[in-house]
């Protein structure tokens, strides 16, 4: 039988959070910094190829819709300002993050983030984020904790893959077999990367919306409720489809069943984004 | 998740009303056609069908979201992937 931790002597003796790339780093550092320009924040991103590469590609995507190539940082960078540009950075060091990763999981974690930012409409939402470009960005690390496990826990994922191929959602079957699930493990690397506060309470919370702190309560519903839309359509990060979808989460959504089909139909129109995400970490 | 079956040119999950009754999700077609959903209950003179629209709020939330997506999987023109694996 596997060995039980708590998320801090999980990640004091097993799992070791990657630190804040430095791109992101210093994004993060100048967007603060009053005296910084967007230039420099695009010197920053351009020092590292790979996140830049992956910006670039992510700002020229359908998804983005600029309706004009940016071949450039500096150019991304004064398009569309430095919040956005932040925003993109994370999502490039996720995309590079899950590269490698199984294609279901990769498609899963892009449609969740595609689902977001299709649930953004939703006035519940867009009243707790600042963008779709947030959402996305929300979407996307939803399961982010799940990487560091497989990299860490080789041999107790094979045993929560089992439970999961019974029935079991993956939170679930995390706690069963290690104590720690990885909602808890991708909350704590949001904060390691200093990332929002609503980011880190929306992750640790997705799973439990009672366990959540108020203010995250309607941002953990509708991560909760893109992962089970993704799960229902088929992006669903495991063989079998296992989301939950808790009656407290939808309440929190405002979402009604005169409602339901309109916000499934903006789902449906996003797939192809979807696909063409998915080439950034396939 | 609800557990779907393929039966002929249709597919069927079983779903429990919010009554405590017990019955089929059925999904025959597109979502232009508004016969292309139903439910069928048990009863005692054999099965009963229920016009969809009129049952959507004897529906989980969670199961109203399963049934539409299955719609859009196996009849929609987004392009989701249908279902494999399941019984004719």
């Amino acid at each position: 039988m596997s060995q039980h931790y708590d998320i801090d002597t999980l990640l004091d003796e097993v799992v070791t959070l990657p630190s804040m790339p430095t791109s992101l780093e210093q994004v993060t550092r100048l967007m603060n910094d009053p005296n910084s320009s967007l230039s420099d924040v695009a010197k920053a991103i351009s020092a590292d190829p790979s996140i830049s590469l992956k910006t670039l590609r992510l700002v020229n995507s359908a998804y983005y819709g600029l309706g004009q190539e940016v071949k450039t940082v500096d150019h991304a960078v004064v398009l569309l300002g430095g919040k956005v540009v932040k925003n993109l950075v994370v999502s490039a060091t996720v995309f590079d993050a899950i590269e490698g990763s199984a294609e279901r999981f990769i498609l899963h974690t892009v449609g969740c983030g595609v689902a977001m930012r299709s649930l953004y409409k939703q006035p519940a939402l867009s009243s707790a984020l600042e963008s779709a470009d947030e959402g996305f960005v929300f979407g996307l690390l939803h399961e982010i904790g799940r990487v560091l496990l497989a990299e860490y826990m080789p041999k107790e994922c094979d045993e929560i893959e089992a439970l999961i191929a019974g029935g079991t959602p993956a939170y679930l079957a995390e706690r069963e077999i290690i104590g720690v699930d990885h909602a808890e493990i991708g909350a704590k690397l949001a904060e390691r990367w200093r990332l929002s506060e609503t980011i880190i309470g929306a992750l640790s919370g997705q799973y439990n919306i009672d366990r959540c702190p108020e203010q995250h309560r309607v941002l953990a519903a509708f991560l909760q409720l893109a992962n089970f839309l993704c799960e229902a359509s088929g992006y669903s990060s495991e063989e079998l489809a296992t989301a939950v979808l808790e009656d407290e989460a939808l309440a929190l959504t405002g979402i009604t069943p005169d409602t339901l089909p309109a916000v499934l139909q903006a789902f449906y129109e996003s797939r192809r984004e979807i696909d063409e995400l998915f080439s950034l970490s396939a | 998740m609800l557990k779907w079956q393929k039966q002929g040119p249709a597919y069927t999950a079983p779903v429990q009303l919010s009554e405590g009754v017990s019955a089929s999700a059925v999904v025959l077609g597109p979502a232009s056609n508004p016969k292309a959903l139903a439910l069928v209950v048990a009863g005692a003179d054999g099965q009963a069908s229920i016009p969809f629209a009129e049952a959507t709020d004897r529906l989980s939330m969670a199961d109203l979201i399963q049934i539409y997506c299955m719609q859009e999987r196996c009849f929609g023109n987004h392009g989701f992937r249908p279902p494999e694996g399941l019984g004719a």
